[in-house]
């Protein structure tokens, strides 16, 4: 280190003499910190792009499954809740015909109905194989996939459905109530279910 | 030749500067560079995470919205055009989806629709920790046969900046129709005066069933009839006569 104090005329000797052992200990102790700081920041920020992207990723997830099923909620006859699996089952007016053309409803006693009104289209969302899918028939679509740690819970007021969704960051500890400001809730009203 | 020797000593020199190894200083200004590259990273995540974090707060203010709207196409007439009802019931609690936003407030204007200057507007606030107040009682509202109610909500957003949304729609009393909105074709005042009966039927049974419901219908399987509207629209007019009134979305900003 003493020869980046030396005058540029110094003897080439003495420059050339080399550094000392403490010299070589001090200079490598503050490369080492400046690389393990370095090391570490890069590796903190890599990390904290994957975490940003994974909770965008999963509240787009979130998002969508709120607005499939508040799409179909509205429509629906009835409904069917389950907690315990997280499964909600619907039944919605047949709408459309095979062909996808919308269906002209039919007036009987002041109600609208469309196609047989005893065959109703049945339509459910589960979780199968670490996704949630909306299934209408025979007909399976992949509303969010890799949701694992989406917890779906429903509640039935009668008229109004109350849907929340969480789930669980990156970088959290997973557990019921590692949760904070992931919950979404979604309040729709059926209007289509007669009131009783 | 020359520049053959030229590369040479080009050469001999880089290599001789390399068994020199490099200086203390050379080394400290790289890692500053790097350590300002770094820095320049942090500060792109930073701003990020305040990213994400808007977009969910965002999120979360237009479900706040949405439920609001949901709570009113519940309500019958009566009760949307009521100030005492959108004060004591609408606003008696904070949406339900609004938990992770702070320092929530909200108001609710029912201006008549489509001509507003007919009738004084319903204006209700809600802010945060306060008890919800009537600021325009809006007294001659419900007699109007459509209404036109703007939703706003404002949070505190990253950084302490206030936020905003704003939702719009309109509710008529009977359904919303070619025949009660001027837009899609000139209201007849003769079938404005069924749907306001249908309606009157509806909304004095609020929350009773089927028999409301089919009353309402009745008056609604008309209008669309007569407007020939599609079938989608039919089914809307539908539910809203079920409870007395419908919302048609106009926007959200």
């Amino acid at each position: 280190m003493k020869f980046l104090l030396l005058p540029p005329n110094f003897p080439r000797a003495a420059a050339q003499r080399g550094f000392t052992q403490v010299e070589m200990f001090v200079s490598l102790a503050v490369l080492s910190i400046l690389t393990a700081a370095m090391a570490v920041g890069a590796i903190t920020i890599q990390r904290s792009f994957q975490a940003s992207q994974s909770y965008t990723q999963k509240e787009a997830d979130q998002m969508r499954l709120l607005d499939y099923l508040a799409v179909d909620l509205r429509n629906a006859l009835t409904v069917q809740t389950d907690n315990a699996t997280g499964t909600i089952q619907l039944a919605l007016p047949d709408y459309y015909q095979t062909d996808g053309t919308p269906r002209e409803p039919h007036i009987v006693h002041g109600m609208a109905y469309y196609g047989d009104p005893s065959q109703p289209v049945h339509v459910s969302y589960s979780r199968q194989n670490g996704m949630l899918v909306r299934q209408e028939g025979s007909k399976t679509t992949a509303v969010a996939k890799d949701v694992q740690d989406f917890n779906v819970a429903f509640r039935d007021e009668g008229q109004v459905i109350e849907v929340s969704v969480s789930f669980v960051p990156t970088f959290q500890n997973s557990g019921g109530g590692n949760r904070p400001g992931t919950t979404t809730i979604c309040r729709t009203l059926l209007r289509n279910k007669r009131q009783s | 030749m020359l520049v053959v020797v030229l590369m040479l000593r080009t050469i001999s020199s880089l290599r001789e500067r390399a068994k020199r190894g490099v200086t203390l200083i050379e080394c400290m200004a790289a890692m500053a560079v790097a350590s300002l590259g770094l820095g320049a990273l942090m500060s792109v995540n930073s701003y990020q995470l305040r990213v994400v974090h808007a977009t969910h707060d965002a999120n979360i203010a237009s479900l706040c919205i949405e439920e609001r709207m949901e709570q009113m196409r519940i309500a019958t007439w009566k009760q949307i055009t009521d100030p005492l009802y959108l004060r004591s019931s609408f606003y008696a609690a904070g949406p339900k989806a609004g938990g992770a936003l702070t320092n929530v407030s909200e108001k609710i204007i029912v201006n008549a629709y489509p001509d507003a200057t007919i009738a004084n507007p319903i204006v209700v606030e809600r802010e945060d920790g306060n008890a919800p107040a009537i600021k325009g009682p809006g007294p001659e509202m419900a007699a109007q046969q459509s209404v036109r109610v703007d939703l706003y909500l404002s949070y505190d957003g990253v950084g302490g900046l206030r936020q905003n949304r704003q939702t719009s729609f309109v509710l008529s009393n009977g359904g919303v129709s070619r025949l009660t909105l001027p837009a899609f074709g000139a209201a007849a005042s003769g079938t404005s005066t069924d749907l306001a009966s249908a309606s009157s039927s509806g909304s004095g049974s609020s929350g009773s069933s089927g028999s409301s419901g089919s009353s309402g219908f009745s008056g609604s399987s008309g209008s669309g009839g007569s407007g020939g509207s599609q079938s989608g629209s039919g089914t809307s007019t539908c539910i809203a006569n079920t409870r007395g009134n419908v919302g048609g979305l106009i926007g959200i900003k």
